[in-house]
């Protein structure tokens, strides 16, 4: 009889906790934080996150980082005192931002990550990205490709000392170790076409020997091949970027450029709001949600433009 | 002795950048032999272009007494509502051309309204415009850089003329004029009156507020300008483009000796200021100094530079 008690009150507590946990969705609040909305790629994953919820029938609430850590530990803050649900953050930078986790679970709010960490990433529920390391991986081993004897190269950094330039320069690093690639000049460009634009040029009068461009981003590629064009060498030097974006599809199909790697905005930001969801409704999830990067050569170059709808 | 050192430290103070410019170039051309060629010297004349054109601009702004940190949103903001206008099949070059001047004017002319009429400092009113410009841009693009672009449009940034850049006949014709409206009119000299002493211009009859917001809408005029040669150059439109585009033009005119205090300064110093600063960076470049390292290298130029500035002047006093 007394195990028949038992038996009933565990089946029923079960029961409660299931409906406890088992939140409706129309309730649930998921508060995202996005590094800024002035990036190109930034927009894509956060106009993913947003079509999503509304798919879902989310309540969400969303705000722009400006670039800023500070200001979005604060948005972080505000989601705490706002006692929303998960909360989502796209930081811009790595340790900036690591207060914001902590703010988070001393709240006891579930924080996820997506697109870029944090250095106290460990704390975190989860981290639904793609890592930077492997996209550079993946740029090297384009150019391994097409230079199988071996190449003289110059390299295009992102800002130094970002989390972008670090990984994707040790994936390229890391790649190219052992094979006879020489890197005859590196050097910041800043993500930026205008500074890509202009270390071509001086790089292009130096009279170096140059095989390839190596950009650790497109805007910055797509500034070397003007550089290239306007010297009428096109053709003769290889430029690879990273990003996929809209004009170096157009350059990789068009040959201006030899190959750029696709990462994927709106799958993170799909499944951003996903694994939020499934936290907000008790699910357990791991702490690595992995979209993997894709190269994108001139055979592909097509397919990836029809998916981000360029004409 | 006293006589030749006397001599020098005159020659010094009357020309100390030039000097200075002047070593600079010289090093850099004997350590490196590709420096001193006809097409590196036509990238660092390109290349400073578009900067110097804005820091003429900046000279107008700093002479009567203020200073513009909204340049670099500007650009942006210019150049991509310009661009909208630059696409094939889009009206004639000379509309987007305008579109561009007027949307630097009309953002100068507030800068200018809220300095002069409303009597907020320029570091913030400036500030404000310059959050305002970059969120207007972004908001116009929704962050997708415009490309594309109609080759007649582009022409301006990227054709050129023989062997020299459109870029390059652009800045020297605006350095022309410039130098013409500050040295050789009324308008000029009252410019000069108002940055050397508010109050006794004031007194002199000289209309104040009218002559601070013209500086403004013509520093407002030259970043519109600057936003459709730059997109020119890049052949897009991009709301992110013209970061720290402010930061240089000041630095490029108060080392061109353009007194940030106002009332001293030609547009001719700032546009070498510019050159001084892109020819450095063109030389670490082609020597291949790294990434840190040139950041320290550039800072430590600029403020030596015009520390020998201020000393020989300081000297002639």
């Amino acid at each position: 009889m007394k195990k028949v008690m038992v038996l009933v009150l565990v089946l029923l507590l079960g029961l409660t906790a299931t409906v406890v946990s088992e939140k409706r969705v129309e309730d649930i609040v998921i508060g995202a934080t996005f590094q800024g909305l002035s990036d190109e790629y930034i927009v894509r994953l956060s106009d993913a996150f947003i079509a999503k919820a509304e798919e879902m029938g989310v309540k969400i609430i969303v705000s722009d980082g400006q670039m800023n850590a500070e200001k979005q530990v604060g948005q972080v803050e505000n989601f705490v005192a706002q006692k929303v649900d998960v909360i989502v953050m796209n930081p811009i930078t790595a340790d900036g931002c690591a207060p914001a986790v902590i703010a988070a679970n001393e709240a006891g709010i579930p924080i996820i990550t997506t697109c870029t960490q944090t250095t106290n990433q460990a704390d975190a529920l989860c981290f639904v990205g793609s890592d930077s390391y492997q996209s550079g991986v993946m740029e090297a081993e384009m150019v391994l490709e097409d230079f199988p004897n071996g190449a003289d190269i110059v390299v295009m950094y992102g800002v130094m000392g970002s989390e972008g330039q670090i990984a994707r320069k040790a994936g390229m690093m890391d790649t190219f170790a052992g094979k006879n690639i020489n890197i005859v000049a590196e050097q910041t460009g800043n993500w930026s076409r205008e500074e890509g634009m202009n270390l071509m040029e001086n790089w292009l009068s130096s009279g170096k020997k140059i095989d390839a461009v190596v950009a650790q981003n497109d805007a910055m590629a797509l500034g070397a091949v003007m550089a290239i064009e306007a010297k009428g060498l096109t053709g003769t030097i290889k430029v690879y970027g990273i990003d996929a974006q809209a004009e170096a599809l157009v350059a990789v199909e068009k040959g201006t450029m030899a190959g750029t790697v696709f990462q994927n905005a709106e799958s993170q930001g799909a499944n951003a709001l996903l694994v939020a969801l499934d936290i907000a409704q008790g699910k357990t999830v791991d702490p690595v949600f992995g979209i993997p990067y894709e190269p994108v050569r001139q055979a592909d170059a097509p397919h990836y433009k029809e998916l981000l709808g360029i004409k | 002795m006293q006589d030749k050192r006397r001599a020098f430290s005159k020659l010094f103070s009357a020309y100390g950048i030039y000097i200075v410019f002047i070593i600079i170039f010289i090093t850099l051309s004997v350590m490196n032999n590709s420096f001193l060629t006809s097409a590196n010297i036509i990238n660092i004349l390109k290349q400073a272009s578009t900067v110097s054109v804005v820091a003429i601009g900046m000279t107008f702004t700093l002479i009567c007494g203020g200073l513009d940190l909204s340049a670099g949103s500007v650009i942006a903001l210019a150049a991509v509502c310009s661009a909208k206008f630059g696409l094939p099949g889009g009206p004639p070059a000379i509309v987007p051309i305008l579109v561009a001047v007027v949307v630097g004017c009309v953002c100068g002319f507030i800068n200018g309204l809220v300095v002069a009429k409303g009597r907020v400092p320029p570091f913030i009113a400036t500030l404000g415009m310059s959050l305002a410009a970059r969120g207007m841009a972004l908001l116009v693009t929704n962050a997708m850089p415009i490309f594309g672009l109609d080759p007649s449009y582009v022409y301006l940034g990227s054709g050129k003329i023989g062997t020299v850049p459109m870029l390059v006949i652009a800045m020297l014709i605006i350095l022309a004029l410039a130098t013409l409206v500050l040295e050789w009119t009324k308008f000029g000299r009252h410019i000069y009156a108002v940055g050397g002493n508010e109050l006794s211009a004031y007194i002199s009859g000289i209309n104040v507020d009218r002559v601070k917001i013209a500086c403004y809408v013509i520093m407002g005029a030259l970043t519109g300008f600057c936003g459709i040669l730059l997109a020119g150059r890049l052949q897009s439109g991009t709301p992110t483009m013209g970061t720290n585009y402010e930061l240089d033009a000041i630095a490029g005119a108060v080392i061109g000796g353009v007194s940030s205090a106002g009332g001293v300064g030609k547009v001719y110093g700032a546009v070498v200021g510019s050159l001084l600063l892109t020819m450095i960076a063109n030389g670490l470049d082609l020597l291949n100094v790294s990434a840190y390292y040139q950041q320290i290298v550039k800072g430590a130029i600029i403020v030596f530079a015009v520390m020998i500035d201020v000393r020989t002047k300081g000297r002639k006093r």
